[in-house]
């Protein structure tokens, strides 16, 4: 150890909180995008609940840059998502609750995420959010005031 | 003749990158938030003092593309996110090493090692659209820190290996290598 050294880790650590500052200080952003169409297997499924069922909270699918449904999380059930390249990722979900049950991606994860729940979102490490980075999927769930603030968007 | 060892090392320390890598792999140190020791960085650590900067950078590149082939089925977005990892990691380690003073291995592993998640979290973020989180960030930032410690320190461990030239020129020999001998 040198004395440089010292400065280095003190930087670390310092970048670090700033980060986490900055972690505690931004809301997940609310995107007013408008949904466009879909690739879901269950979808019609979904859709049959209609996105702004009663429900405390929503999951909200992104693949790439798109936004897709709104899912009231107020039961268990169970979301496949198919892409153009065979790519499956199997989501279920239960009152306020997601968690990623499997995926044919190749490191997984996604799954190892855990169960996100509109409890842990607070302190969860990836926040409000499960990504599976292979396949460009995230699931955001959002309390039910943010939910609606998207509806109204234009 | 002194290129020839160097060539045989050079190979050597690719296979030695490559099993630590799968071992790291299969022993699933991942905890599913990307979270690896990188032992592999270690010997590219030690190569950078030993080889200087090209090789070990060939030798990056080498590590990156076959371990690509081998264990990650040329996936590109985790050989991207593997090629920015490691490119950034060996800038940082450079600069330490060869322009900064007063830095030991411990230092520049230190910031090899943070700089390694934060190429990996900017490329997932801008190329791939990866939700910016900062409390994650902030935890890949420490973890790469400490981890990158780790490496750091088994290098200043391992500097007995180095050819007499190399430690006279990063100042491990002498002075400083009698004084660790004695304590």
């Amino acid at each position: 150890m040198k004395r440089r050294d010292l400065v280095i880790i003190l930087g670390v650590v310092g970048a670090a909180l700033i980060l986490l500052l900055l972690g505690q200080l931004t809301k997940p952003r609310v995107d007013l995008t408008g949904r466009p169409s879909l690739t879901i297997t269950n979808a019609a499924d979904l859709d049959a609940a209609g996105p702004l069922a009663e429900a405390d909270s929503y999951l909200r699918i992104k693949q790439g840059e798109q936004y897709y449904h709104l899912v009231p999380l107020n039961g268990p059930g169970e979301i496949i998502i198919r892409q153009d390249k065979g790519q499956e990722n199997i989501i279920h979900i239960d009152k306020n609750a997601v968690v990623m049950h499997s995926a044919n991606c190749p490191n997984h994860d996604c799954m190892r995420q855990g169960v996100m729940t509109l409890e842990n979102i607070g302190f969860r490490v990836y926040q409000s959010w499960i990504t599976c980075l292979p396949h460009q999927l995230s699931l955001e769930l959002l309390p039910r005031e943010q939910a609606l603030l998207l509806e109204e968007g234009p | 003749m002194k290129d020839t060892r160097n060539l045989a090392l050079a190979g050597l320390f690719v296979a030695i990158m490559l099993i630590l890598g799968y071992l790291e792999k299969i022993l699933s140190l991942g905890f599913g938030y990307g979270i690896k020791l990188g032992l592999s960085n270690c010997v590219l650590l030690l190569c950078l003092y030993w080889f200087g900067v090209p090789l070990s950078l060939t030798l990056m590149v080498t590590k990156v593309l076959l371990s690509a082939i081998l264990f990650g089925g040329m996936n590109p977005i985790t050989l991207s996110l593997s090629f920015a990892g490691g490119i950034l990691s060996m800038l940082g380690m450079i600069t330490m090493i060869y322009l900064m003073r007063e830095v030991s291995p411990v230092g520049a592993g230190v910031v090899g090692g943070v700089l390694h998640n934060v190429g990996q979290l900017l490329v997932a973020v801008l190329l791939y659209r990866y939700p910016m989180l900062y409390t994650y960030a902030a935890l890949l930032v420490v973890i790469g820190g400490v981890m990158g410690g780790i490496t750091g320190t088994i290098v200043l461990r391992l500097k007995f290996l180095l050819p007499y030239e190399r430690r006279k020129q990063f100042g491990f020999a002498g002075k400083t290598e009698a004084t660790n001998q004695v304590s």
